[in-house]
Formats: C-alpha cells, sequence, structure tokens
C-alpha cells in the first residue's frame, strides 16, 4: 500500500509541477511573481473544455488550439502590462498581477457563467494492472505527456540559441544585456514560453479537476509552494518539488486525514522559506 | 487641539455622526457601516503594508481570528464581544508579531507569499476544528439586542459605533506617522539595510507594526461578526478578503493616513451600487476592482490621494492639468 501511494504521489506531484513550472521559469527570468498564474490556468482549461466539447478535440489534442491562444495571451499580456512595471517597485509588481487575476477570473465568472464543466474521457476510470500496483490510465497518459514536455522544454533551454539567451537573461540580466542579448524581447519570449507550459498543464488537469472560474485558486497555492520549494527559476526544480509535495499530500493524506493534508504543503513552505529560501535547486542571489 | 489637521478629521466625523442621525434609508446606512468596516480595515493592513513594507496578503486570518475569538467567547461562555474583540486583538497580534519575526528575512514577494500561506493554513484549520468552529457550517450569533452584546436594532448604532472607531485608528495612525516611529517605518519600508546600520531596530518595528495591523485587523472581525451576525470559513479566510484589504489601501495611497479612507469611500459605494442595481451580472464589481487596482498601478503607483490633492491644492498641478486638458497629462513620466 506505501509503494501504491508513492506512485499515485508521484503521478500527481509530476503534473502539479508541470503546472508550476510555467510560474518558475517566469519569476527566473523576469523575477516577477505571476499572482494571476492561477487564472492563467483556467483559461487553459476552459479552452480544453470548449475544444472538446464544441468541436470534439481530444484533450491532449486540444494543446495544438490552447498552445497557440495562450502564446498570444502571454506575450501581450509581457508587452501591455508586465513589461511596464518590470522596474518598479515590489508592490506594484505584486498587486498588478493580483488586479489582473481579479479581472481574469471575473471575466470569467460573467462571460462563462459559475456551473463546473468537465471533459468526459473513456480512460479517465479505467486502469492499468503492473504487479500489485493500480495505475489509472489518465494519470499514466498525462505522466508521459509531463515527462516528454520536461524533455524537450530543458533540451530546448540548453541547446539552442534562444535558450541559452533565456537562461544567460535569468542569471544575470545586466551581464546578458552586454553581451547583446536583447532583454526585452527574451522577456516577452519567456513569459510566452512560460504560458505555453500552462496550456499543456491546464490541457492536462482538464482530465481530472472540472474548470469553473475559481479553479485557479486552487493549484496556484500549490504551485507557489512548488516553486519556492524547488528554487525559483528551475525547471529541474518544479519537476522535484512538484514530486515532493504530491508524494508528501497523498502519504499525508493516507496516513493522518484528508481534511489536514492541504495543510501540509503550507507548512512545507514556511519552513523552506525559513531554512532554505533559494529552494532545492536555486541559487543565492 | 492646536494641530490643524486633526480638528479637521475631529469636525469631518462629527459632521458624518449628525448626518448619520438624519439617515432613515437603510441601503445607505449598510453602505456607511460597510464603508467604515472596510476603512478600518484597509487603514490596520496600511501599518503594515505601507509604512512598513509588509505587503501581506494574509490578513483575512487576522480577520478570522477576531471574529472567531469573540464569537465563541460569546457563543460559549456569554463573554461581551467587546472583552471578546480585544482578547482577539491580543491573539491576533501575538500571532503577527511572532509569524513577522519568523518571516524577518523574507523581501517583498517572499513575504506575500509567506503570508498567503498564513491565510491558507488558518482557513483550513477552521474548516476542521468542528469541534470549536463549527467547520463550514459556520456559526449563527443569536440576535440579542444589547450594548453588552454588541447588537443592535438600528444600524445607524453600527454606523456611530465603527465611525467612532475609524476616527480612533486615525488619529492614531495620524500621530504615529508624524512620531519618530513613522520615519523609523518609512526608512525601513524604502532601504532596510540602510535603516538598520543608522540605528533603527528594523526586527522590533517590523514586528510591532505588524502586530499592531493584525491587532486592528482582528477588531474589525469582530465588528463584521457582530453586524452580519454569521460566520464561517469561506466569508472569513479568503485569499480575496486579505487581497481587498490592500487593494482599498492601494488605491487610495499607502503609506498616508488618509489613503485607506479615500480608497473604500470610493470602491465600497461603487461595488455596493454595482451589485445591488447590476445585479444580474454577477462578478462585475470585482471586475471592476481589478481594473481600477491595475490602473493605479500602471498610472499612479502612490494611489489616489497625491493625484487628488496634487489637483486641489497644489498649483503646479493645477497647471499641468490646464496645460494638457483632455488626459494627455502623462502621468508615468516618473517612473
Amino acid at each position: 500500500m506505501f509503494l501504491q501511494n508513492l506512485v499515485n504521489g508521484i503521478f500527481v506531484g509530476a503534473m502539479y509541477g508541470l503546472t508550476a513550472s510555467g510560474l518558475s521559469l517566469i519569476f527566473g527570468v523576469l523575477n516577477i511573481v505571476n499572482f494571476a498564474h492561477g487564472e492563467f490556468i483556467m483559461i487553459g482549461m476552459y479552452i480544453t473544455y470548449f475544444a472538446g466539447a464544441l468541436l470534439g478535440v481530444n484533450p491532449i489534442l486540444s494543446v495544438l488550439i490552447s498552445v497557440p491562444v495562450m502564446l498570444i495571451l502571454g506575450v501581450l499580456v509581457e508587452r501591455f502590462l508586465i513589461n511596464r512595471i518590470i522596474n518598479s517597485s515590489d508592490m506594484a509588481q505584486i498587486f498588478l498581477t493580483v488586479g489582473l487575476g481579479l479581472v481574469l477570473s471575473n471575466l470569467a465568472l460573467i462571460f462563462i457563467g459559475g456551473n463546473y464543466y468537465s471533459v468526459r474521457v473513456g480512460y479517465a476510470t479505467e486502469s492499468l494492472k503492473l504487479g500489485s500496483l493500480l495505475i489509472g490510465k489518465a494519470s499514466f497518459l498525462t505522466f508521459i505527456v509531463t515527462v516528454i514536455t520536461f524533455i524537450v522544454v530543458s533540451m530546448m533551454l540548453k541547446y539552442t540559441f534562444i535558450g541559452k539567451a533565456i537562461r544567460a537573461t535569468s542569471q544575470d540580466r545586466t551581464t546578458a544585456q552586454l553581451m547583446g542579448v536583447n532583454t526585452g524581447f527574451i522577456y516577452t519570449v519567456a513569459f510566452g514560453l512560460g504560458m505555453v507550459l500552462v496550456a499543456i498543464s491546464a490541457a492536462l488537469l482538464t482530465i481530472m479537476f472540472p474548470v469553473y472560474p475559481n479553479i485557479g485558486n486552487h493549484f496556484v497555492v500549490i504551485c507557489f509552494v512548488i516553486v519556492v520549494l524547488g528554487g525559483l527559476g528551475s525547471l529541474p526544480g518544479a519537476l522535484v518539488g512538484g514530486v515532493i509535495v504530491g508524494v508528501i499530500e497523498i502519504l499525508c493524506g493516507y496516513y493522518f486525514s484528508m481534511g489536514w493534508k492541504d495543510v501540509v504543503p503550507f507548512l512545507v513552505l514556511i519552513i523552506c522559506l525559513l531554512v532554505r529560501p533559494q529552494g532545492i535547486f536555486g541559487t543565492r542571489t | 487641539m492646536r494641530d490643524k489637521k486633526v480638528c479637521i478629521i475631529i469636525l469631518a466625523y462629527t459632521v458624518l455622526m449628525i448626518a448619520i442621525s438624519l439617515v432613515g434609508n437603510n441601503f445607505l446606512l449598510d453602505m456607511v457601516v460597510l464603508t467604515g468596516l472596510w476603512a478600518f480595515a484597509a487603514q490596520a493592513w496600511n501599518i503594515a503594508g505601507g509604512y512598513s513594507g509588509q505587503f501581506s496578503l494574509g490578513h483575512c486570518a487576522f480577520f478570522g481570528i477576531g471574529a472567531y475569538t469573540s464569537s465563541i467567547l460569546y457563543c460559549n461562555t456569554g463573554l461581551s464581544p467587546w472583552v471578546g474583540m480585544l482578547i482577539g486583538g491580543v491573539i491576533a497580534a501575538i500571532v503577527a508579531a511572532v509569524y513577522s519575526g519568523i518571516c524577518n528575512k523574507l523581501k517583498g514577494h517572499f513575504f506575500a507569499l509567506a503570508t498567503l500561506a498564513l491565510g491558507q493554513i488558518m482557513y483550513i484549520a477552521s474548516v476542521q476544528l468542528t469541534s470549536i468552529t463549527k467547520g463550514s457550517v459556520g456559526i449563527n450569533i443569536p440576535f440579542k439586542p444589547g450594548f453588552l452584546n454588541m447588537i443592535f436594532n438600528s444600524r445607524a448604532t453600527y454606523a456611530y459605533i465603527i465611525l467612532t472607531f475609524v476616527l480612533l485608528l486615525t488619529l492614531f495612525t495620524y500621530f504615529i506617522q508624524k512620531s519618530k516611529y513613522g520615519y523609523f517605518l518609512y526608512a525601513i519600508r524604502d532601504n532596510e539595510r540602510a535603516a538598520i546600520s543608522l540605528g533603527v531596530r528594523g526586527l522590533q518595528l517590523k514586528m510591532g507594526s505588524f502586530a499592531v495591523s493584525a491587532f486592528f485587523t482582528a477588531i474589525a472581525g469582530t465588528f463584521y461578526a457582530q453586524y452580519i451576525l454569521f460566520i464561517d470559513p469561506d466569508s472569513l479566510l479568503v485569499l480575496f478578503l486579505a487581497v481587498q484589504m490592500a487593494i482599498i489601501a492601494i488605491i487610495g495611497g499607502t503609506g498616508s493616513y488618509l489613503g485607506p479612507l479615500l480608497g473604500s469611500v470610493i470602491l465600497i459605494p461603487l461595488s455596493m451600487l454595482l451589485r445591488a442595481k447590476i445585479n444580474f451580472v454577477s462578478g462585475l464589481d470585482n471586475l471592476i476592482y481589478g481594473l481600477i487596482l491595475m490602473a493605479v498601478v500602471l498610472f499612479l503607483p502612490d494611489g489616489l490621494l497625491p493625484f487628488i490633492l496634487k489637483i486641489f491644492k497644489n498649483r503646479t498641478g493645477k497647471k499641468a492639468m490646464e496645460k494638457y486638458p483632455k488626459g494627455e497629462l502623462n502621468l508615468d513620466a516618473k517612473v
């Protein structure tokens, strides 16, 4: 039973990690905590839901629609909003994204309504048997997609020119600029890439969770915990942090109580902020 | 009372009190009470967020502690909420001082994240500790009017009380702002290391201002519980409540004793009217909150108060407005 819980925790955690990776990337490059992250997840989930409900597109394939849409949205938000406060005070940075989150979630409430929508896929309730382990087909599928996404994005950051420019900007923006990197453009690219990651993770989340205007609040706090734990700005950190939070959550839910398990991520967050504020993979600045 | 500003504040208070005694409309009175309540809560948030730069997104935790402490004591032991209010305030202040001390090294975004976690922990605790808080069901406070019970038949009485609270807190903030402690707090907000190197006690002052802020937030919580007569985790301990306090203070103007009052006077009647008149579109009031917040952060980072003062008082400001009559004033030029 312990092994089963562990495996479940890893599967859930990897998905959390993917959800948090966009937040982490954006923080790493722009040095801004995007408090509207949850609302972007919500938008991605709605796109996947409506692609399925109106066009009959499979949730996984819906990324073909949601990725371009979220990319454009991300670029617009970065160009017209985030860009203007990139050198402002902490207060401006925190509350601009808080305000954006309020606007997005209430726009969804006004135009789509407060109903819960969920996608029905045939394999959501089926599971694979692996020895004594039971693995849900849906969670197995999301795990595969998560791992592929992580590998592709990591390769991109490591080997392509733009990836190198993103990493350089995230390590030291002034020096990157001196070396001829157009940091303004890199900010936009990084924000757009963050939104792409949000779109993919939102498509996977839609398979397992219903979507409603405030769904973002449910995930965003877990995302904050994960990125602080893994190290803000670190992509592998997001995956590892996600798995740690997922495993802790499932194990606490099983051995303690279902109700209190939600407290654990926050205790982890506080302890982590105190003991190692730069996170597992972060570097002290 | 040689201080001119204090005289003006007290005069405004007296005029408002007389005006309330003439108002019979329940909706208007409700508006006055809620505007006062949120002015009070935002003023309390401002002590931590505006003066010492501790941007908290977890003040709902203190609001909840205040409301739950006084209500539980009143419902179970019959203790007067006036006393419960102070007990709740002290508990919130202790929690806040300890938490601020623990998070001393966290700045800006990280402090906001840590306080957000505090609010969430309190939410889960209040849902789970069903034997004390009755969980998600919430606590109904029995309606027994009386001064000791802090429950009144008339909304005007609530309005008198909350306005008096607002007056006292505003005077308190005003005197803090004028005293050396006000300058210490500004110094910490603007550059903590430099302030400490010049002999300002950074840790003690940050803990102190956060505790004072939490104390008054808890008092606002008790007042809210006694006014609505029903409390549950979903109305008290949600992130939006903490965000709302911050929004009001920021839109009005942080770091000034008049900013939160202005923010509340603008936002609360606006959102109440939207909710009452355009009630077929839910979420419109919060949408407008978000839009105003974004506009203020982008174009008037110091809030509306300095902007309005500039238009009304400062001659150069007036000239600038005349020079660019149709909204062409380049407000973000100084950023």
